[in-house]
Order: C-alpha cells, then structure tokens, then sequence
C-alpha cells in the first residue's frame, strides 16, 4: 500500500518534470513588455492576443500550439498574451489552458488600462482579437494579422521571416 | 512612359489602401449614409442630424461576447440620452449575421432602439471600423467628436471610466469633448469576403 503511494508520487513528479509547467506571467507594465521582448532578442516569436470569451481566439489556439511544437526546435517561440476579464483570470483561463495541453509560459494582461498595451504595442491597433504579430529575430515587427487564421497562413508567415534569417 | 505608369498604379493602390484601414477621427466628417434597421424602417444620417440631434454610432454584434456584456449598458444609455436629442444607432456590420438574427436578437434583448444593418459592411470602411464594439459619435455637420469605447471594462463591476457617457454629457452642455479617443478590445468586424 505504502509502495503504491510512493509510486503515485514518483509518477505525478515524472510526469510534471516532462511535460513543463502551466504557468501564467501577469504582465503589470509597459516595462514588463519591453522585458519580455528583449528576452526574445535573438528568436523568431509569435504574439498572439486572445481572451476566452473569443471564440475565434479559441479556435485556433490548437494550430497555434501546434506550430509551436513543430518550429521551437528551430528558434520559435510562441507569446500568448490572455486579455481576459480579472474575474475569469483563475478559472476560466486556466481551465481552457489546461483543455489545451499548454504546459508552456502563457502570459496575462495586467496592465491597469486597456489602451496601455494597445498603443504600446501598435498605435493603429484598434483592440480587436484575435491578433497575431509577428517579429524577427532582431524584435522587429514584420507581420500583423488581424482575426482568426488558418496553420496554413501562419506556418507560411514563420517560413518567411525564418527562411530570411537562415 | 511604363515606369511612370506603374509608379502611379502602385501610389493609387497605396492610396486606396490607406483610404481602407485608415480610421475616421475625431474632426473628420462621417460621409452620409442611409440603413435599413431592425424595426423595417430605413434611417438617414444627415436627416437624423438636421433635426439638432447628436448621433452614436456603435458597432455591434448578435455573437460576440464582448458585445453582450454591453448589452444592459446600451439600454441604460439609451434610457439616460435618447430623450435629450441623442439617438443610439448600434449599426451590424457582420457579414455572418443577417437581417433575421439582428431582428431576434434585438427583441431577445428587449432593445427599446432600432440595429442598423450594413450591407457589405459600407458603413465601417467609411468609418474604418474594424472592432465590435466601436463607438463614433457624430454632430453638427457629420463632424466626429468622439471615437473609442463605451466605457473601460467588458466587466461592468470594474468599470473606473464612462467613457461614452462623459462625451456626451460634455457635448450636451456645449463643451468640447475632452477625452476624444479612446481604446478598447473587443471582436474583429466579419466583412464580407473574409474568413476571420
């Protein structure tokens, strides 16, 4: 009974350390963004705003964690940044990040106003999600795309900026 | 001759371009524009004005979350301004949301004020709208005094800025708009032709 118990633990623990951590950063700042982005200095990255009450954002998160899975070995990385209600932010969030097998560091948006993080990523962005930058290696932003998108047009749109950073 | 050509093709494209994702602001005017509505009446922007009224253009949605939780609020707006020469038009530009659902939806939702359909989303392009909701309010002369949101939170508990309310109260003193823009998130616009 003991050995079963044990055994229990060491299983959970295994399966833990393989498959990550679901981890959700809150992101309190403007200053909290620019930290962000020089952490990516270097990689291809993909910033997606979603919330769950978007259905098209829930759509397709599955292509998005899929293109992760098959470009992060080549310098890919995936921001999901939740713009979700403060309410939903330990529920609903974390339950649909769970339904997706996320078990990567997900970002929330914190910051008090809602145009902080507008403008401070793109003045002509009106707020509408899903949204999806995309930027090179150097964090220049090379690619916007507004509403929801097929694994097909963002896999294409990682190609390019990958195949010219090669 | 065919360098110049293509030179200028490509300028009239950028041109073109720009005219559509270039939203309108605050001081530009609002082309006129006509709409059916939900109630099976059609409505004109420049009568609506000639008569001394100030009009609030938000668009809409019958599906999008974000749009629903404003619901309550429209109709408390509405109730707050529409007798103090204020007409609420909530203007669906979706084009995966006809004429029917719009009609069902309004009644649904009790709405005392009629929803505009936009035909192959003219009425945004016009105004560059690109999310649900939009806020542009018009005055004297199709002069745009304010564009942005309703208010700062889709959670109305947590709402610390009425937005929407303040130009308004502002406008119907006769004072000039403070706070002329501002941002929101909410759900992209479906225009016709588009997958997203």
């Amino acid at each position: 009974m003991k050995y079963n118990k044990i055994i229990k633990v060491l299983f959970i623990v295994l399966i833990t350390g393989i498959s990550g951590s679901q981890e959700i950063k809150d992101l309190r700042s403007t200053a909290d963004v620019d930290s962000l982005f020089s952490s990516l200095k270097g990689k291809t990255f993909m910033l997606n705003f979603w919330a769950t009450w978007c259905p098209p954002c829930k759509k397709e998160m599955p292509d998005l964690i899929k293109l992760y899975k098959n470009y992060k070995d080549k310098g890919f990385e995936l921001i999901l940044v939740s713009v979700d209600d403060k309410t939903d932010k330990n529920g609903a969030l974390k339950d649909f990040l769970t339904s997706q097998g996320i078990d990567f560091v997900t970002y929330y948006d914190a910051l008090k106003k809602q145009e902080d993080i507008l403008t401070h990523i793109d003045n002509n962005w009106a707020g509408e999600i899903p949204k999806t930058y995309i930027y090179d290696s150097e964090g220049k932003r090379v690619k916007a795309l507004t509403g929801i998108q097929s694994y097909q047009t963002f896999e294409n749109e990682i190609k390019k900026v990958l195949k010219t950073e090669e | 001759m065919f360098k110049m050509k293509f030179f200028a093709a490509i300028a009239v494209t950028m041109f073109l371009l720009s005219i559509n994702i270039m939203a309108k602001e605050p001081g530009d005017k609002a082309e006129d524009f006509t709409m059916t509505a939900s109630d099976g009446n059609s409505y004109n922007l420049s009568t609506e004005l000639s008569s001394g009224k100030t009009v609030v253009v938000i668009f809409w949605s019958t599906k999008c979350p974000f749009v629903q939780a404003y619901n309550e609020r429209a109709a408390e707006i509405y109730n707050q301004y529409h007798d103090k020469s204020v007409t609420i038009w909530p203007v669906n530009s979706n084009s995966t949301e006809n004429m029917e659902e719009i009609m069902a939806h309004a009644s649904k939702n009790g709405y005392a004020f009629p929803v505009l359909k936009d035909t192959d989303n003219k009425i945004a392009d016009m105004f560059g709208a690109l999310r649900t909701p939009e806020v542009f309010v018009i005055g004297k002369e199709n002069v745009i005094l304010y564009h942005g949101r309703i208010d700062d939170s889709k959670d109305a508990a947590e709402v610390t800025s009425h937005d929407l309310k303040n130009a308004l109260n502002e406008i119907l003193a006769g004072k000039e708009v403070s706070v002329k823009t501002t941002k929101s998130f909410g759900c992209t616009i479906k225009k016709a032709g588009q997958d997203n």
